[in-house]
């Protein structure tokens, strides 16, 4: 039977009661509390026993509980969560040249695992009520459940005045931030007063950290850092505009068109010059290019881009003209470098027009972008008309390859179809000379004779007989006869071959005064031609070395 | 096809002082290297010798080759269908029964190809197809395939099979990569654009072979077997050459110790006198007494010829010729009915009375094979 897992309703609880419904379902159920929870098990209030990790169920635990059970007794089981948890506080204190200081405080607490029994402290003990149903209200007596933000509420005091207060007290505003001695120093103090005051209740404190808030000294320094950046800015712009003013100055040159004496005029104060201007007696001259200048500049410009129109498009022609790829690089080539000398040109007049500012900077830019649109326009037809030759010669050359297999494939088939009619002519004309041979052939053949030797005999067996069984047995006497015809003539060169060895050796013997042993031929006997098997009496071939019907060996 | 005159003839199976010995019909040993003659079941047509593992080569000249233009390379997870055509060489016009085809990829299981047809005359190329199924792995693999062949002749037959191999080559399945077109920032507007051909990607054509593959035929006697085309079961047979030896019997009423030698390789067994005593028959068979008096009477209960044993396809067979048909084992078996003998096994002759006259079969085996088979006689008439 598997065990529901006992867990805390909600992710907030530090620790719970069972709820009584669920528990009354004990003894159906099996429960199991898992490693990090602590299980409190109450009779009548009292805490008998501390589990981690612990299942319920009817046996073991169960046997204890079914005997309390029995009576009266009231039984309560409370979970607890014994995983470190986090939970912060704002703190607030007052430094030592009285500035407010004020942080967010984090705390990493957890509950005592050895000792979790002592989670009561923080709990106001264990009731029976249930919550007021009017009111829906915890009784005063007991509660029956301890939440994180409990835990705070329970030492939140003791930190503020008895650490905060005591520790940044001593430090000025501004040295606070930053400072991981005073971090560490408000760490341990807060773990020494978590000691005395929670280490009876159960409460660990893990870890400490302060995010310190601005704090007044900080804003002061922070908000004038701010102005010098804008007055230092403003400064600069300054200088950026004396700097404009003193080149416009520089730069600006003025006529005057006078009708007084020159001399009258350079002695002249500023108020008489005033005096002067407003009489009509002096005037200003726009001192810069006149209209017709202008016109001049412009229409050179116009010539210049004319020019290179023209000279793009005769080159995109000879381009187009050109069909190999060399020519197109040559060409390239030379599209470059009078593109370079339109540009050098170009470059040199825009470099006058600027000086005699004669065009703005906006139509300068205008053209050079209008004349790159036309370059890139003229090159990407170009790039076109490349990759449209460069395919047509690949898609040639595809061609030329395929009519090249076809031609291959064409041949090879006839090749194939040739061979394979050679193989079916001479495969058919084996069958046929196979098929024809005759079971007396292969007799003779087998026998050791040649195949013209076995068609002589055969026809000769055809000729001596009138039906194929007997022309077969005919074949048989036939064969036998040849093959010992064969053994005969080869016993006879034998015969010649030892007759003139002893010839040899008779010659030797007579050179010696000796006879030879030639009178023991002479007196030799013709050896019978047949012999009698001892074993079972078949007449055998004198020359028989085994009894063809018991193949009793006839010699040694 | 064979491309040498040569090689239609059969092969030799025997030295040719057995073939000349051979020609004397009534010859059982070669005069001249004094070894026993086997002859093959159709002797009376093909006049042939068989070879030291019972095979004729005159009757038997099956012949494999895959035709020209079967795919021989095949891509992983391709199958493969390969053409083929299974001929008959024998050069005497002995059909030839093609009972079997199998294939099989490495050392996987055999699968049987459908064969529609049976018969191949002499000088006959029938086509069959062998199919390779998907394959998994690349390289070289081995395709072996596996003929069941049937020389018949009469009521008897001799199975063979016969294997081959061939080589099967496996690519690996690539996928093609695209070409890559790179244009540099560079020279893009001055007409040297940079042009990648996809033509440079070379496709590999089908392998096909261009003539027949002629394939290399093997005996295969585990797979004949295996296959129980031949042998009492996969690790016991019966060489056509097993000596028999005869205990219980007169000298006169059974043939000589040694493999059977008549011309048709039959031993007829029954009432008829002997051979050596210028009967038909080869083994005797007649009730006796305990004192060992013929039982005239009871031996009359026997036919002529009785029975016929004789060795076919590895296995030691028996035949029931006599009308009134007999017991093996204790089980009757009426005429015409062939069974195939085992290690043990009890002969008797005579139905209505079993124990009168009872043969026992017992076979004398060396790894498998059996050397020596002995049949004992017993005869108690009442």
């Amino acid at each position: 039977m598997a065990s529901s897992p006992l867990v805390l309703t909600d992710p907030n609880l530090l620790a719970e009661f069972v709820r009584e419904s669920e528990f009354k379902a004990f003894f159906e159920k099996r429960f199991a509390t898992p490693p990090d929870l602590a299980a409190l098990l109450f009779r009548n209030g009292e805490l008998i026993d501390t589990f981690k990790g612990a299942h319920f169920s009817v046996g073991g635990l169960a046997t204890t509980l079914k005997g309390v059970v029995g009576g009266s007794t009231h039984i309560a089981i409370m979970l607890a969560d014994l995983k470190p948890f986090q939970v912060q506080l704002p703190v607030k204190a007052l430094s030592r040249d009285n500035v407010e200081i004020a942080g967010l405080a984090t705390l990493e607490l957890q509950l005592n695992p050895e000792k979790p029994s002592n989670i009561l402290g923080l709990m106001g003990g264990v009731t029976r009520k249930q919550i007021d149903k009017s009111t829906g209200d915890m009784p005063v007596t007991g509660r029956k459940a301890l939440s994180r933000i409990d835990v705070l509420d329970r030492i939140a005091p003791h930190f503020s005045d008895r650490v905060m207060e005591a520790i940044v007290g001593r430090m000025d505003a501004a040295d606070i931030r930053g400072e991981t001695g005073l971090q560490d120093k408000i760490q341990s103090d807060m773990m020494r007063e978590a000691e005395r005051v929670c280490g009876d209740i159960g409460v660990l404190v893990k870890a400490v950290s302060v995010q310190w808030a601005m704090n007044a000294v900080e804003r002061e320094a922070f908000e004038k850092a701010q102005i010098e950046r804008q007055q230092e800015a403003m400064d600069y712009q300054l200088q950026l505009l004396k700097r404009e003013v003193e080149r416009q100055s520089d730069a600006t040159e003025v006529k005057l068109n006078a009708s007084v004496d020159m001399a009258k005029i350079q002695s002249a104060s500023e108020d008489e010059l005033a005096h002067m201007v407003l009489q009509s007696e002096i005037s200003f001259i726009d001192a810069r290019e006149a209209a017709t200048r202008r016109q001049e500049m412009e229409a050179l410009a116009h010539e210049i881009e004319v020019l290179r129109t023209e000279r793009a498009a005769k080159m995109e022609n000879d381009i187009a003209e050109a069909s190999h790829v060399t020519d197109l690089t040559n060409e390239a080539g030379r599209l470059r470098v009078s593109e370079r000398s339109i540009e050098m040109l170009d470059a040199q007049h825009v470099a006058e027009m600027r000086k005699l500012g004669v065009m703005t900077d906006i139509e300068l830019r205008d053209r050079s972008e209008r004349m790159e649109m036309e370059l890139a326009r003229i090159a990407q037809e170009q790039s076109a008309n490349n990759l449209r030759s460069l395919m047509e010669i690949e898609g040639t050359a595809a061609d030329r390859d395929t009519d090249r297999d076809i031609r291959r494939e064409k041949s090879a088939t006839e090749n194939e179809l040739a061979k394979m009619r050679a193989d079916m002519e001479s495969r058919t004309a084996q069958l046929t000379a196979g098929s024809k041979m005759t079971p007396e052939q292969i007799l003779a053949i087998n026998a050791g004779l040649s195949a013209d030797v076995a068609e002589v005999l055969k026809e000769q067996a055809r000729a001596k007989t009138s039906n194929s069984e007997d022309s077969m047995q005919m074949m048989k006497e036939l064969i036998k006869g040849a093959t010992e015809e064969r053994e005969a003539s080869r016993r006879h060169e034998l015969d010649i071959l030892k007759a003139g060895m002893t010839g040899a050796t008779g010659v030797a013997h007579g050179a010696g005064g000796r006879t030879g042993n030639g009178s023991a031929m002479d007196g030799a006997e013709t050896p019978p031609d047949k012999v009698e098997c001892p074993e079972c009496g078949r007449v055998l071939p004198a020359k028989a070395k085994f009894c063809t019907g018991c193949g009793h060996k006839m010699r040694t | 096809m064979p491309k040498s005159s040569s090689s239609i003839l059969p092969a030799h199976s025997q030295r040719e002082c057995c073939y000349t010995s051979a020609l004397d019909e009534a010859a059982t040993f070669c005069a001249e290297c004094g070894k026993p003659l086997l002859r093959c079941i159709a002797a009376e047509e093909c006049g042939g010798l068989l070879n030291d593992s019972g095979l004729c080569t005159v009757c038997v000249a099956p012949h494999l080759e895959v035709d020209a233009g079967a795919l021989t390379a095949v891509k992983v997870g391709g199958a493969v269908s390969l053409p083929v055509s299974i001929a008959n060489l024998s050069p005497v016009g002995r059909p030839l029964f093609i009972t079997g085809l199998w294939s099989r990829e490495g050392t996987g299981d055999w699968r049987e190809e459908d064969l529609g047809w049976e018969r191949l005359s002499t000088g006959e190329s029938r086509p069959a197809s062998i199919s390779v199924n998907k394959i998994t792995k690349p390289g070289a693999h081995g395709v072996k395939i596996l003929v069941a062949v049937a020389s018949r002749w009469r009521w008897r037959q001799e199975c063979y099979a016969f294997t081959a191999d061939l080589k099967l080559t496996v690519s690996e399945d690539r996928t093609e990569a695209a070409p890559i077109v790179n244009i540099g920032g560079q020279s893009a507007g001055h007409g040297n654009t940079v042009y990648i051909s996809g033509k440079t990607e070379n496709r590999e054509a089908q392998i096909l072979t261009e003539e027949a593959l002629q394939l290399r035929m093997v005996r295969a006697e585990k797979d004949e077997r295996r296959l129980g085309l031949r042998g009492m079961d996969a690790d016991t047979w019966v060489p056509r050459n097993t000596e028999f030896t005869w205990a219980g019997f007169a000298l006169e009423h059974a043939p000589r110790r040694g493999p059977i030698l008549t011309p048709d390789g039959v031993l007829g067994a029954g009432r008829s006198r002997a051979r050596a005593e210028d009967g038909l028959g080869d083994v005797r068979l007649l009730v006796t007494d305990s004192t060992g008096t013929v039982d005239s009477e009871a031996s009359r209960l026997l036919s002529r010829r009785h029975f016929e044993l004789y060795v076919e396809c590895d296995r030691l067979t028996l035949r029931v010729t006599g009308q009134a048909g007999l017991r093996i084992n204790g089980e009757a078996y009426g005429e015409g009915k062939t069974i195939i003998l085992d290690d043990g096994d009890i002969i008797s002759p005579v139905v209505s009375a079993p124990e009168s006259l009872s043969l026992k079969v017992s076979f004398k085996s060396d790894y498998g094979r059996v050397g020596s088979v002995c049949l004992t006689r017993s005869s108690h008439s009442r």
